[in-house]
């Protein structure tokens, strides 16, 4: 297993005001996987996305990345970790705006002290279809441009697992179904482990295995059978 | 280049102008610290440098070359090539110098033969003209002193110098052609300087002495002792080795500089207030910045940039700014601190004449101040993100809602009052380091301008207590003197009717004196004798009155003080430099009591305190009706006289009493006339001043003893209006000084409340367009905004109620006068960040407003 997770537990506020955005979830993903988990809003869909790379900390239980219990590493140890096993896809993109294409993509191999080769961005700029753009910044580059930029910076250092947080919530259908092929591509060429949050049932159709969440819990599994 | 250079210039590249704020704030940090550390290192020089012109030498120490075996020569040499010796060279002094071309033909000075000519800069001599000597037949004159030779004239000396086989002056005379000419900076000018010779004067016992410099200023004593240890091979046997440190380093010597707390205490303040006003404005800057860049915190976070990378980032950054901007801001420093305002603030301490030398260091210290201050105040807001996860940062918006926010919710209206008031309890830090922002700024702006207040109480406490005071004075070699009590020159008695009788007189009060001669004392006597000794026998500069006192019958001058100024002497003076006068003590008034002035004088490079009765002896005299219990003052005379009239005595043949005139008058009906004191009527002051111009101006002149230089004296005015005349322009350079960093520190506030309210609303902007969406009209839209800034008024106007009586009592006991801030500057300067604030939020508003609702608050997403 490249993910599991034991009685994942994640409880916002106090007293009266307690919200449980996920409770007691146990998931497992094989590696190869193209994950979608959907559900409505406030169903712990993105809490789950969080709380599997690393970017929240959980009330109870314990999130397993490659047999690494990831929360009990010490912060600037998770980061790393987060930095060189796990790939994001954020909704809004996120891409830092000072930089240009390239120097966004290979943000994370600069963090790490690695120095980017050139013929591999290359090619995942040509294989994202973004190759023209290279030196172009943020906010000349339209909203599927830019998650292609996102998806190529998440997947330059050679991420473990990819997790993407509605990663077409910004997008016209044309270009959604774009950047969803893309990722289904991305997944079979290379074997990629992706953990992809959508709303979209028909997007989520697409992927190899489909998680439905309500109320903080995973209530079916298209790849197993969901425990009591 | 680095992935975190790269992504600090993105950075920079993103946000043009909030780079340029942080720039120009650097640029007024390193400009403020250049001008304190400036204003502190002149303070600084000119203590050591008044006293090297008073000592006439920079050279740390010397010591006599006869104690050592060696030929001086050589001596020097030797010390030379020791460890941590800088410069060594000798210097001869033949003393009582005269030539054959002046006028007078005596001048009371010292003639000095020295070693080459490195030692002009020691004695901070400029040769203007010619060379130096290149034999001991040649001489270089001081241009100002022999303004009518020329290179090649000839020009024959007399000194007197001690033989060398018995104890006896003798004069020395010798012909010189002059190379060239000089000129200097020290307080005694030096007439003429020859190339030492020993054979020249090998029959007579030269004063000659090694003059070293060391490497540094640090430990002088210690340096000088480790030297005489490492001499010990060439002390001559059974001589006790004696040296000297100069005096003028003592205070300047760092190590004993920093054992005294009060320094390392007024340096801290000076750093701590530029620290300060710069720390609030940077950390201000940066603390926005960093709102505003939350989510790119956040999302470098979630792809795993470490807390140290995000420290890197920001380091860099403000690196890269620091570079770009301190080359700017060390040359306005430079030109403005040190150049400046460096030299007005020695003006007004009347220091402004002094040869200040900048250092290199101090740009260095600038520099590194100034990069402690920003790194300290831009990586402190940076310990907000290690509270956030990262994937708070990345959702954080300006508008999070409060747990105590959502329970209120409910019970409030939506009226702009409590918008405004939820809004400010939502972000009470924001309200707090704002408030307290303007609130320092205002303080620091009034207490620059009331510190400057202070330095001008404290100039004008030091100015004479008379409008005019007319007294004898004579023209020297080194400017006009008062003429000595010790001449015995009496001003003509129906001067003060002429005064008396000038129109817009009010008042005319005498300073008279009279000697006596009185019983002395066992210390007196060996006072005397021990001068005697040390001038020899036969000197001629023995006179008849030290002669008298060595016999138990010294002479004294008792001087009178109208009673109404007697409050003004100053006897004492503390550790600080603070002076105390007389004030209103009662003894001296009740005709039993008089004051004994004990002055310490440097006579054969020895201090000698003059003939004096201590405290509680009796004064018994044959000229005085009755006896009188001496109070014993421990002050140099001009000091104590310092505000009645400019005063000199000979403290050496001399003791000086002195009595309030109403017991004087009783004692002394035939005594005679030194000073008058005149008090002018308000506004008519310019108009005595004429009359007694032309009152001067028509009073003969005086002949005076032949033994001085220019044998005539004339009527002299001087007084506090004379004074204030000198000082009018140090007080316009303190004020100048004063409201310089005034306006700083109010750029300072007023750019950090700009700031604020400028990246408030461009935060909250998507907040305002969604309350103007649910259907707020502009008009309430700006009253929430003024109620918002009305709160921060009032907290900044509260710290200032609390602020200004603090400042006050630190004012009060660390300038040791009365001075109050002004809570008119401080209200102004309120009420000009509240307006600067207020219009900045509505200017701003003003402008987003321009586009559509939907499209602010789509931008703002």
């Amino acid at each position: 297993m490249i993910i599991e997770t034991h009685d994942l537990t994640r409880v916002y506020g106090e007293g009266d005001n307690k919200i449980r955005a996920l409770d007691m979830v146990n998931l497992s993903v094989e590696r190869g996987e193209f994950l979608s988990v959907v559900g409505t809003s406030g169903s712990g869909k993105s809490t789950l996305l969080h709380l599997l790379g690393g970017l929240d900390r959980p009330t109870d239980g314990r999130v397993f990345i490659d047999g690494t219990d990831l929360y009990s590493l010490k912060p600037d140890a998770l980061t790393v970790f987060r930095r060189r096993f796990i790939g994001f896809v954020f909704q809004s993109y996120n891409l830092i705006p000072g930089l240009n294409v390239w120097e966004n993509i290979t943000l994370p191999l600069g963090l790490d002290g690695i120095r980017a080769d050139k013929d591999e961005i290359e090619n995942l700029l040509a294989s994202l279809g973004i190759a023209d753009k290279r030196f172009a910044m943020p906010s000349e580059l339209s909203g599927g441009q830019q998650q292609r930029v996102a998806i190529a910076r998440a997947l330059a250092a050679k991420p473990h697992i990819v997790l993407a947080d509605e990663p077409t919530g910004n997008l016209d259908s044309r270009t959604s179904l774009e950047v969803l092929l893309l990722l289904g591509q991305l997944n079979r060429e290379l074997s990629q482990t992706i953990v992809m949050i959508t709303h979209n049932e028909e997007l989520a159709q697409m992927t190899t295995r489909r998680v439905h969440m309500e109320d903080g819990r995973i209530v079916s599994d298209s790849g197993k059978a969901v425990e009591a | 280049m680095s992935i975190i250079s790269n992504l600090a210039l993105g950075q920079l590249r993103s946000h043009r102008k909030r780079s340029m704020v942080i720039a120009a704030a650097i640029l007024l940090t390193t400009l403020l610290f250049m001008t304190v550390l400036s204003i502190t290192v002149g303070i600084a020089q000119s203590v050591e440098l008044m006293k090297q012109l008073a000592t006439g030498s920079d050279a740390h120490a010397n010591f006599d070359a006869e104690q050592f075996m060696l030929p001086p020569y050589e001596l020097m040499e030797r010390v030379k090539a020791e460890a941590g010796v800088d410069d060594a060279f000798l210097i001869a002094s033949y003393q009582n110098y005269t030539d054959d071309v002046s006028e007078n033909n005596r001048r009371v000075s010292t003639l000095f033969a020295v070693s080459g000519e490195n030692v002009l800069e020691h004695l901070f001599m400029t040769l203007e003209e010619g060379s130096f000597p290149a034999d001991a037949d040649e001489i270089l004159l001081n241009r100002e002193l022999y303004p009518d030779m020329k290179i090649g004239d000839t020009i024959t000396i007399t000194s007197q110098l001690p033989l060398k086989d018995k104890p006896v002056f003798m004069d020395f005379v010798h012909t010189y052609t002059v190379s060239g000419f000089t000129s200097g900076a020290t307080d005694e000018q030096f007439p003429a300087l020859v190339w030492y010779s020993p054979e020249v004067v090998a029959d007579y016992d030269v004063d000659l002495n090694v003059f070293l410099t060391f490497d540094s200023t640090i430990d002088i004593t210690g340096k000088l002792n480790r030297l005489l240890e490492s001499l010990s091979d060439i002390h001559k046997p059974d001589v006790e080795v004696s040296s000297r440190v100069n005096n003028a380093f003592i205070g300047a010597d760092i190590v004993e500089f920093l054992t005294n707390p009060a320094n390392i205490l007024l340096i801290l303040c000076s750093v701590a207030v530029v620290f300060f006003a710069a720390f609030l404005l940077i950390y201000n800057i940066y603390s926005i910045a960093l709102t505003q860049d939350m989510q790119t915190y956040g999302l470098l976070g979630v792809i795993g940039t470490t807390y140290r990378q995000m420290k890197q980032l920001i380091l860099r950054q403000t690196l890269i700014l620091y570079a770009a901007a301190l080359p700017v801001g060390l040359t306005a420093g430079y030109f403005i601190g040190w150049r400046l305002l460096m030299p007005i603030f020695m003006r007004m301490a009347d220091y402004g004449d002094l040869p200040y030398r900048f250092s290199g260091w101090l740009l260095i210290l600038t520099a590194l101040l100034t990069l402690v201050t920003l790194i300290f105040s831009a990586l402190r807001p940076l310990r907000r993100i290690r509270k956030l996860t990262p994937i708070q940062a990345v959702n954080a918006t300006a508008d999070t809602v409060t747990k105590r926010e959502r329970q209120r919710g409910t019970r409030r209206r939506a009226a702009p009052f409590t918008l405004a008031m939820a809004a400010v309890r939502r972000n009470p830090k924001k309200l707090i380091v704002t408030s307290l922002s303007a609130a320092l700024s205002i303080l620091l702006f009034v207490f620059i301008g009331a510190v400057a207040d202070g330095v001008t109480e404290v100039t004008l406490s030091d100015m004479q207590a008379a409008d005019f005071i007319l007294s004898y004075y004579r023209d020297t070699d080194y400017g006009s003197a008062p003429v000595s009590l010790y001449n015995d020159v009496p001003m003509d008695e129906s001067i003060p009717q002429q005064i008396a009788a000038i129109d817009g007189i009010v008042s005319v009060d005498c300073v008279r004196y009279a000697y006596i001669q009185f019983k002395g004392t066992q210390s007196i006597a060996d006072y005397a004798n021990a001068y005697m000794e040390r001038r020899g026998a036969d000197s001629p500069w023995i006179s008849q009155k030290l002669k008298d006192a060595a016999a138990g019958n010294p002479h004294a001058v008792v001087i009178s003080i109208p009673d109404e100024y007697c409050k003004y002497l100053r006897v004492s003076r503390d550790a600080n430099g603070k002076y105390y006068e007389y004030g209103s003590a009662k003894e001296l008034y009740d005709g039993q009591h008089i004051l004994s002035v004990a002055e310490h004088f440097k006579s054969f490079g020895e201090t000698s305190i003059s003939a004096h009765l201590e405290g509680g002896e009796l004064l018994v005299s044959g000229g005085l009706s009755q006896t009188y219990t001496a109070i014993e003052v421990d002050s140099y005379i001009y000091s104590l006289f310092r505000k009645i009239c400019n005063i000199s005595w000979s403290s050496s043949d001399l003791a000086c009493f002195v009595l309030p005139s109403s017991v004087f008058d009783a004692e002394f009906a035939d005594s005679s006339l030194f000073a008058i004191l005149a008090e002018a009527e308000n506004g008519r002051e310019e108009e005595v001043r004429a009359a007694l111009d032309e009152l001067a101006g028509r009073t003969p002149t005086v002949d005076l003893p032949s033994s001085l230089d220019n044998a005539s004296a004339y009527l002299h005015i001087s007084g506090k209006l004379e004074q204030m005349e000198t000082l009018r322009e140090r007080l316009a350079a303190i004020n100048i000084v004063g409201y310089s960093l005034s306006a700083i520190i109010f750029l300072i506030g007023l750019i950090n409340i700009v700031n604020s309210s400028l990246t408030s609303v461009m935060l909250r902007r998507r907040e305002y367009a969604m309350l103007e969406a649910v259907g707020m009209t502009g008009r309430q839209l700006r009253a929430m905004m003024l109620w918002e800034n009305s709160v921060f008024s009032a907290a900044a106007a509260l710290a200032l109620v609390i602020g200004i009586p603090l400042a006050d009592i630190i004012l009060a006991n660390g300038m040791g006068v009365e001075v109050t801030l002004r809570p008119v500057a401080a209200v102004v300067m309120l009420l000009v960040l509240i307006a600067a604030s207020a219009a900045t939020s509505l200017a701003v508003w003003s402008m987003l407003a321009k586009s559509p609702v939907t499209e602010r608050i789509r931008a703002a997403e």
